[in-house]
Order: C-alpha cells, then sequence, then structure tokens
C-alpha cells in the first residue's frame, strides 16, 4: 500500500479540486466541525463538562487548524493555484492602471485582429481543402503543351474534351475512380422571378468520386451520364435547398426551370459540400449529357463529343498506394497513343506539320486535386501572401510597443520586486507571475482583436469584385481561424512578456533597494533593450511605408493609363437570354431592337452591345488569323483578341474609328460578313498598306477561309486587364454571330440616375430574361484593379498604424531618457548650457536610433521588394524615389516624436529638479 | 509550508496505508458511513490497542475519494445535523480484495521473519 507515486487519477481530482476550491474549503469546515461537535457531545453524555468535553474532543481529533490546511493542500494541485492566484492577482494589478491595460490591449487587438483577418482569407482561398473523401487522394488532370483546336478554359486548370477524358477514363490503370465537371451560370425560373444561379456540370460518378452523401433524395450515379439527353435531373447545395426552399422535403420529385428546360430534383447534397472551387459556390449539380437540351445554340452542346475542342476538367481518384508521380508515368503512355490516334483523323486534315508535331508533343500533367479548381486562389495567392507578411510585421511592431510598455511598468515596480525577492521569493516565481500578465493582456487582446479582425474581413471583402460570381467567402472566423487567433494570442504572449519578465528580476536587489525614487532604478541594460525595440520598430514601419508607398504609386499608375475608351457616363450590364425561348435570329432582333429603344431614350446619348465585356478578365481568343496575301511562318503567333459587337458600341465606349467605317444596321447575316479590327492588328498583320477592303478568316488552321472583309480601323483598347498591353484586335459585327449580351449605355449625366429607368425598359421587353451586374464602366474599371487597390488601401491602412506605433514607441523611449536624465540636464543649464545644446543633446538620440533602424531597414526593404514585383505597375521595384521619400517622411515624424520631450527637458526649471532629487 | 508537508508525508505513510485499507474495509462491511461513524467503528474495533488521532481519517478519505475507490454524499446524521457520508465504489472494493491479500502476505513474511530471529 506503499506508493512513491501518485497516480494519475489523485493528481486530476486536485486539478478537479483547486478549480472547485472554494466549494471544497466549505465542505472540509463543516465536515470536521460536525465530527468535533459528535465527539463533544459524546464526552458530555460520559459525564464530562462541556468545556473539558470540548477539550477531549479537540485533544482525539488532533489539531483542527492544522488538519484542515493538510486537506486543503492535498485536495489542490500547485501550479494551477499558482496561476489562479497570479491571474486574480494580475487582474487587480491591471484594473489599477486602466491607461495602460487599454493601450496594451488595443496595440494588441490592432496587430492579432488585422493577422486573423487575412489568415481567415488565406485559409479560405489557400489552405483549406474541399470537404470530401480522403481530398489528398484527389487529383486533377492537365494537358500541357500546344493543342491543336480550341480551349474553352472554365479556371485555372486546362480542360480536357470530352472524348479524351472518356478514354482516360476507361482505359488508365492509375485511377480507382475518374470524373469531369464543368462550371456554369444557370439561369433557374423557381416562380415568376428567373435568377442567375452558379452550379456545375457534372459526369455522373462526381459524386461518388468525392464520396459525397445526400441529406435527401438521392446523388447522380453513373448512370445518370450515360445518353445524351436521358436524365434531366438535378441535385441542389444544401445552403440552396436551405434559401431556396425552405429546406422543404418534398422538393423531391418537383421540376424547376433551368434555363427554361425542366428538370426533376432528385436530391440534396449534405450540408458542408459547395462545389469544386473554392469561393464560388456552386447551387445545382447537373447531368453534364443534359448539356445539348438545357443550352440552346451552344458550342458544348453542339461539340459535345469534338475532340478539338477541350471544355471539361477531369478528376481522379488516384488508387491507394499510388502517388502523384507514378500516375504521372502511369498515363503518359496511354495519352501518347490517344494523341497519335486524334492525329490521323480528320480534324488534322488542314493541319500544318509544325501543328502536329507540337501536338504530338504534349503531355498530360496530375495535380493535386483536394482543394478544387481554384480561381480565386490563384488570383488571390500572392496578393495575400504579401498582406500576411505586412500584418506579421505590424503584429511584431504591435509586440515592441507592449514590451517596451511593461519594461517601463516593470521599472516603476522594481522596488516591489527587490523586497520580494529579497524576503526569499524566487525569480522564477516572480517571472511567471510578470509573465501571467502578459499572457493576460495576449488573451484579452486576442478577443478583442478578433472582434477586429471580422471589422477587417467585412472591409475587405467589399474590395473583391461583386459580380464576378457569387463569391462565398465568410467573414465571421470559423474555430481555425480562432484557433489562429488565440495560438497568435499566447505566443505574443510569451514573446513580449519573456524578455522584460527576465529583465526586471535581474537579482541585483540591493542596487535596486538603495536607489531613492522609483524612476531612477534603471538599469543600463533595460535602457539598451528599449532602444534596440525601438530600432526595431523604427526599421519594421520603415519597410511598411516603402512597400505601401510603392503599391500606391503602382495603383496611380494603372489608373491613369489610358484603356482606350472613355468610362465617364457609362453603363453596362449583362442580359442574358437562356432563359427564353429566343433562337438566334430573334435574340439578334432583339438586342438590335434594345438599342434603338435606348439610345430614343431620354438622357441616353448611345447605346452598344458586346459579346465580350471590357476589363471582365475573360477573353475570347482566335487560334489562327489568316490573312489574304499573309503567309506565316510555321509556329508564328497567329492569335487574336474576338469580339462581336454591335454597330453603337464604338461610339458608346468612345473608341475613335480611325479608317473606314464602322458596323451599321445594314450589316446584317445575309450580306457580306464585315469585321473592324485595331491598330494593332493591323501593324502586326498588314503594316502600312491600307486595311480596309484586306481580307481576314478565323479558324484553326490556315485553310480557313479569308472570307471577311475589314471596313474599319479603330484605336486600341485594353482587353482583359489594365496591366495587360493592348492586343491586337478583330471585332466582328453582332447581327452575323452573337448579339448581347452585354449592353453598354452612354449617358447625358450621372449614369447611376438612370440604372432604374433603363432597368424597367428592359423588363418590359423581355420580363424573363434576368438583368445582371449593372453597374457604370468606372465601377467595372475599379473592380478590374480590386487585387491593386486592396493591396495599395490595407498596406497603407496597416502602414500608418504601424508608424503611429513605431512613434509612441519613440516617444515613450525619449520621454523616459528625460526623465532619466533629467538631473544631468538641469545641472547642465544652472551651469549655462543654453536650450539649443540641451535639445541637441537628447535630438541626437533620436537622430541615432533612427538611423540605426532606417539602416538596417535598408537591405530587408531590397530583399522584400522583389518578392512584390508582381505587384507593382510602371515602377522598377526598389524604386529609389519611393524609398527616399518614405525615408524622409519618417525621418521628419520620427524627429517630431523625439523634440517633444526633448524640448520638455531644456525647458525645465533647473532649481525645482535638483531639489526634488 | 512546502518543507512542512513533506515532513509530515513521511511521518504517516505508514499509518495513512493501513488506515486506508481498514477504512475501506470498515465501509465495505458497514455500507455508508460518515467519518465520526468510521472513526468509532475503528475504534471499537481496535480496542484502544490503536490511538488514532480521528483528523486523520479525513486525509485518508480525502486519498481514497481522490483515487476513485470510495465515493461520498450529504445526508443528515444520527442527530440530524448535516453529515457526509462515505460509501465504497466497485473499484474501491476491487482494490480492498487485493490489498487485503497483499497485507496478509506481507504480515506472513513479516511474522516469519521475527519468528525466525527469536528462535535463534
Amino acid at each position: 500500500m506503499i506508493r512513491p507515486m501518485r497516480p494519475l487519477k489523485e493528481q486530476l481530482a486536485r486539478i478537479l479540486g483547486s478549480l472547485r476550491r472554494r466549494r471544497f474549503e466549505g465542505d472540509f469546515d463543516e465536515e470536521l466541525e460536525a465530527h468535533l461537535a459528535l465527539l463533544t457531545e459524546r464526552f458530555v453524555q460520559r459525564g464530562l463538562s462541556l468545556n473539558e468535553a470540548r477539550y477531549a474532543a479537540r485533544k482525539q481529533f488532533g489539531g483542527v487548524t492544522q488538519m484542515k490546511d493538510e486537506l486543503r493542500a492535498r485536495s489542490r494541485f500547485r501550479p494551477v493555484e499558482a496561476v489562479l492566484d497570479d491571474s486574480a492577482y494580475v487582474l487587480r494589478q491591471l484594473r489599477k492602471s486602466p491607461v495602460f491595460a487599454m493601450a496594451a490591449v488595443l496595440t494588441l487587438a490592432i496587430g492579432i485582429g488585422a493577422n486573423t483577418a487575412i489568415f481567415s482569407l488565406v485559409d479560405q482561398l489557400i489552405l483549406r481543402l474541399l470537404p470530401v473523401r480522403d481530398p489528398q487522394q484527389v487529383v486533377a488532370l492537365s494537358e500541357v503543351g500546344q493543342f491543336y483546336g480550341d480551349s474553352q478554359n472554365p479556371g485555372t486548370i486546362t480542360p480536357m474534351s470530352y472524348p479524351m477524358y472518356q478514354d482516360v477514363r476507361d482505359h488508365n490503370q492509375v485511377f480507382s475512380q475518374m470524373m469531369c465537371q464543368r462550371r456554369q451560370d444557370f439561369t433557374v425560373n423557381l416562380s415568376s422571378e428567373s435568377e442567375v444561379v452558379s452550379g456545375e456540370w457534372v459526369s455522373g460518378n462526381y459524386f461518388s468520386l468525392l464520396g459525397l452523401e445526400p441529406a435527401l433524395g438521392r446523388l447522380l450515379e453513373a448512370k445518370d451520364t450515360l445518353y445524351s439527353g436521358a436524365n434531366p435531373y438535378v441535385v441542389l447545395g444544401y445552403s440552396y435547398w436551405v434559401n431556396h426552399f425552405g429546406a422543404d422535403r418534398r422538393v423531391i420529385g418537383r421540376t424547376i426551370r433551368v434555363n427554361d428546360y425542366p428538370l426533376t430534383i432528385v436530391g440534396v447534397i449534405r450540408s458542408g459540400f459547395d462545389g469544386l472551387e473554392p469561393g464560388l459556390r456552386a447551387n445545382i449539380f447537373v447531368p453534364i449529357t443534359m448539356i445539348p437540351l438545357v443550352v440552346k445554340d451552344y458550342e458544348f452542346g453542339r461539340r459535345f463529343f469534338d475532340r478539338r475542342l477541350r471544355w471539361v476538367t477531369p478528376y481522379g481518384r488516384l488508387k491507394p498506394g499510388v502517388t502523384i508521380a507514378q500516375a504521372r508515368a502511369g498515363l503518359q503512355p496511354l495519352f501518347n497513343q490517344i494523341l497519335e490516334v486524334e492525329v490521323g483523323q480528320a480534324g488534322f486534315r488542314n493541319a500544318t506539320r509544325y501543328d502536329r508535331e507540337q501536338f504530338l508533343k504534349m503531355r498530360l500533367d496530375v495535380i493535386p486535386g483536394g482543394q478544387g479548381n481554384a480561381i480565386l486562389r490563384q488570383r488571390y495567392e500572392e496578393p495575400l501572401w504579401v498582406l500576411m507578411i505586412v500584418t506579421g510585421l505590424v503584429l511584431l511592431i504591435a509586440c515592441a510597443n507592449i514590451a517596451a510598455l511593461l519594461l517601463a511598468r516593470a521599472a516603476a515596480r522594481q522596488k516591489e520586486i527587490a523586497i520580494r525577492l529579497a524576503i526569499g521569493s524566487s525569480r522564477l516565481r516572480i517571472a511567471q507571475q510578470l509573465i501571467t500578465e502578459s499572457l493576460a493582456l495576449a488573451i484579452a487582446g486576442g478577443a478583442a482583436g478578433t472582434a477586429v479582425a471580422i471589422a477587417i474581413m467585412k472591409c475587405l471583402l467589399a474590395f473583391l469584385p461583386s459580380a464576378v460570381g457569387a463569391y462565398d467567402i465568410s467573414s465571421s472566423p470559423d474555430l481555425r481561424v480562432l484557433g489562429f487567433s488565440m495560438l497568435l494570442a499566447l505566443v505574443t504572449g510569451v514573446a513580449f512578456g519573456l524578455v522584460p519578465a527576465l529583465e526586471a528580476t535581474k537579482p541585483d536587489i540591493a542596487k535596486a533597494l538603495k536607489e531613492q525614487s522609483a524612476s531612477a532604478t534603471a538599469r543600463e541594460g533595460q535602457y539598451r533593450f528599449r532602444k534596440a525595440l525601438v530600432a526595431a520598430q523604427v526599421a519594421l514601419s520603415l519597410l511598411l511605408l516603402t512597400g505601401a508607398s510603392q503599391f500606391i504609386r503602382s495603383l496611380e499608375n494603372l489608373r491613369s493609363l489610358d484603356p482606350g475608351f472613355r468610362t465617364q457616363n457609362v453603363l453596362q450590364f449583362e442580359l442574358d437570354l437562356e432563359s427564353t425561348d429566343y433562337d438566334l435570329s430573334h435574340a439578334r432582333a432583339f438586342f438590335l431592337a434594345l438599342e434603338d429603344r435606348l439610345k430614343s431614350y431620354p438622357g441616353v446619348e448611345s447605346a452598344g452591345t458586346a459579346d465580350v465585356p471590357v476589363l471582365w478578365g475573360g477573353s475570347w481568343v482566335a487560334p489562327m488569323i489568316v490573312i489574304a496575301g499573309y503567309r506565316p511562318k510555321p509556329g508564328e503567333d497567329m492569335t487574336a483578341h474576338v469580339n462581336a459587337v454591335s454597330p453603337g458600341y464604338f461610339q458608346t465606349l468612345g473608341i475613335h474609328l480611325l479608317a473606314g467605317r464602322v458596323f451599321r444596321e445594314s450589316d446584317a447575316s445575309t450580306s457580306q460578313s464585315v469585321a473592324v479590327v485595331n491598330e494593332s492588328f493591323v501593324k502586326r498583320f498588314i503594316g502600312n498598306e491600307p486595311a480596309v477592303g484586306r481580307f481576314i478568316g478565323k479558324g484553326n488552321d490556315p485553310s480557313a477561309p479569308a472570307d471577311t472583309e475589314i471596313i474599319g480601323v479603330v484605336n486600341d483598347t485594353d482587353y482583359e486587364s489594365l496591366r495587360a498591353i493592348a492586343p491586337r484586335q478583330m471585332f466582328l459585327c453582332a447581327a452575323q454571330h452573337f448579339p448581347g449580351p452585354f449592353v453598354y449605355v452612354r449617358t447625358k449625366q450621372d449614369p447611376r440616375s438612370a440604372f432604374s429607368s433603363i432597368r424597367k425598359l428592359v423588363h418590359q421587353m423581355e420580363p424573363r430574361a434576368p438583368i445582371q451586374a449593372m453597374k457604370t464602366l468606372g465601377e467595372q474599371v475599379d473592380e478590374s484593379l480590386a487585387t491593386e487597390r486592396m493591396i495599395a488601401s490595407l498596406s497603407s491602412g496597416f502602414s500608418v498604424i504601424a508608424t503611429a506605433l513605431a512613434l509612441i514607441g519613440l516617444y515613450g523611449v525619449m520621454a523616459y531618457m528625460v526623465t532619466q536624465r533629467a538631473r544631468e540636464m538641469a545641472v547642465r543649464i544652472a551651469l549655462g548650457a543654453i536650450a539649443g545644446r540641451v535639445i541637441w543633446l537628447m535630438m541626437r538620440e533620436v537622430i541615432l536610433l533612427a538611423a540605426t533602424g532606417i539602416v538596417v531597414a535598408l537591405p530587408f526593404i531590397f530583399a522584400l521588394n522583389g518578392f512584390v514585383r508582381s505587384e507593382l505597375y510602371g515602377i522598377q521595384p526598389n524604386d529609389v524615389m519611393s524609398i527616399a521619400f518614405s525615408v524622409l517622411v519618417f525621418s521628419c515624424v520620427a524627429s517630431l516624436a523625439g523634440y517633444i520631450p526633448a524640448r520638455r527637458a531644456a525647458s525645465c526649471d533647473p532649481m525645482s529638479v535638483l531639489r526634488y532629487e | 509550508m512546502a518543507k512542512g508537508q513533506a515532513l509530515e508525508q513521511k511521518r504517516s505513510e505508514v499509518l495513512q496505508g493501513t488506515l486506508d485499507l481498514m477504512i475501506l474495509k470498515t465501509l465495505a462491511v458497514m455500507g455508508p458511513l460518515h467519518g465520526y461513524g468510521i472513526a468509532r467503528r475503528i475504534e471499537q474495533l481496535s480496542q484502544d490497542v490503536l490511538q488514532l488521532n480521528e483528523g486523520t481519517v479525513y486525509t485518508s478519505l480525502l486519498r481514497l475519494q481522490q483515487q476513485g475507490w470510495i465515493s461520498s454524499s450529504w445526508g443528515a446524521s444520527e442527530n440530524n445535523r448535516r453529515a457526509k457520508f462515505y460509501s465504497i465504489t466497485k473499484a474501491g472494493g476491487r482494490q480492498l480484495v487485493e490489498e487485503t491479500k497483499n497485507w496478509e502476505r506481507i504480515s506472513g513474511v513479516i511474522g516469519r521473519v521475527l519468528q525466525a530471529q527469536s528462535s535463534k
């Protein structure tokens, strides 16, 4: 029964006991008193007097107080106890100095909040794996090399033709399953209103490959995509079901109209899964074989089995034990075989030898697919890491500031600590208490930081373009993110608390006790540490300032670019006729009529339509332009950006006609096919000869007929983004190709005032077609710069905060130094030193600190700038001007922060200072 | 404080051990009892051979409870005072069997050793 080690259970009971201390103590007291009372009674019954009985009872019981103490001690766990004691002590201390506590918590809240917000985005867009079964096993396939044919890129992963997907699916040895999908915006008609809903075309085994379960009904199966058009079913996403059907369990079997085609709801996916593109929620899932029926006059429908059109993204689940490298090696021979077969088919009839060679050189890449097809990730990954660095620096500065504050506090408490050390407290115990204080601050800061994070997230999300799709990024932090911010709080708590704690408890008691005034107990070591902190802050905030100034300058550069069109007083919207029963000629007539009605509308100057909107990020590129009389070299880049526009387009966007004419209403499907090209197009393919009247064509190979006549030349305009150089462009006539769906209207006054009346007009003409993304062209330009604006405003905001923190730090250390040297200064003044000389003595320190910080920062500035190169535009990284400017600004404010306390030192009354000392 | 605690543990270790066993046995035989009742029962059985500081019963009870061998609940004593009643748990029962065997073995060994010494 002799146990040298206390078992775990007993320790646990003790820990619990400590937490329930109060109750336990009451228990013991009452229990022991009851026992004593019973003993006393017993002795009274034996004939003792009450007093004698009491005495006898106590004797028989043993020391009551000692017993209580012992029980209490045994029921508790010392370390927990110590922490609880310390916490109570710390809270008392902090309540005594609310300004310090507030300042520290606020500083931390900003630092932790900023990091949490950015981390939340990083987590949602970059780190998180899809909520599917074993996401590490899921891979995507991507073709690498020069394809012969057309590609419709739906995301970051190069797509594949449907027959190619089928071949790989049926003959590979490395996957246990394969499926394919493609993102699509559908028009869903639930009641009278039609709504655009993002969703996915999926092959039947999509759900079984991902290991998804239905919340209701059934999900699609492989047999649902065996035959074209045979399975008019739709599966709903969970949140779509909840938000649009009120979580009604009777939806199974109901029919909804998707693009005006009836589909029967067969099931609802369990919650959590929102499709394969993080941030872009997919609400409905339709069998991919329904394309020919659900979308009318749609390229994928007509060319479903065409090997010369790549449009689906294939995914596979690796067989257990197969690595990505093995899969790659295993697939390539199969892929080569298929390429060999394809190159011998009719589709290559007109291909050049060069085209065939390049085609046969293609590779099939296997990439991790567990994160899905992340358009948003690709777009925001770099900016987010840049912001993560920025916020990390802000947090470092915040930590430095709080460390300085704690040092000052510890200095004020020097005497108390010295006394405690002198009467035998261990250094560890006191340090533990000081660390508890910094942890308490950190945890409070972390909690407040979470609130700050939510605010910053909301502001961040406001920067994301509104209409590019239904962005589905949550601004409320989840458990992972909360965990992150708490971890951050704890780490920072230890980081900024450790050095001051160790510093404050350095055991030279005698010296501290001898000193008379609390302010005079500074130690050289502590002071040096504070100066180092300030220099580090200076360096960090300078780093942020230069970064921010470069981001702002590059944003300004982008803004001042001439896109080639006039953005003032233009509004735009998208009108999708997919939900109507219009055929192509009907749609052409509709858009022409719409343009006419808009033009004659009061307050409207002109109107026009386009197939591809400007600065939207999307593109329509023709792989091969043929020009009568132009012989391309093998492998020469003959691509051009294409658009189909209406007669009023050029005038509405303010694009200048340089030669010939623009489209007329008489250019119709029955008349000669015509095109307008831009300057770059002429420069590249035609040169100095007159362009108007030349014949051109587009297709996959040089055999395409050059049957389209150039009727006009316009100035260059930006197409996908402001950053890219304006591409060579070929405008086709909407009446001869695709009309709409983007409508531009130039108004006489502010276009915003015309929003509702134009909406009404369109609704009158066609109530079934939903109007989407109505905004001004200026807003569209701004949205195309969303990333740049986000980085510029956040980094400048953060760097201002960081600079303010650094200046507070600088001011603090200077003010501290002034009190330290007050006596010396008073003596100097008393002996006749002039004020200027005294100020200079102080300022010398400031300048030294700032200069140290700047010198330390410079190499880091150069190093970090390399990293942000791709986020800059129109300036050299390490642009000397912006660096010099930030250094100058910083030096000025730093001097000011130092001058105020220096001035105070110089203007003191020497007599009062000396007398006080 | 820390030192005092350590000393106390050393001094009372053996007694505590046997006291734990006696209390477990008492509770197994008598059913739920409060601390006073346990002290009376042990006093009665030991017939004044064992002088016991009754307070130590409570350290023993606390330890047994922390081990999960006994449990406690509040109830009313004979004279209608509020009292904490202790009862043996299943784990406590197993422990009692184990420790009883252990005790018999050790006391047997010690007895034999002492006998051997006296016969020499």
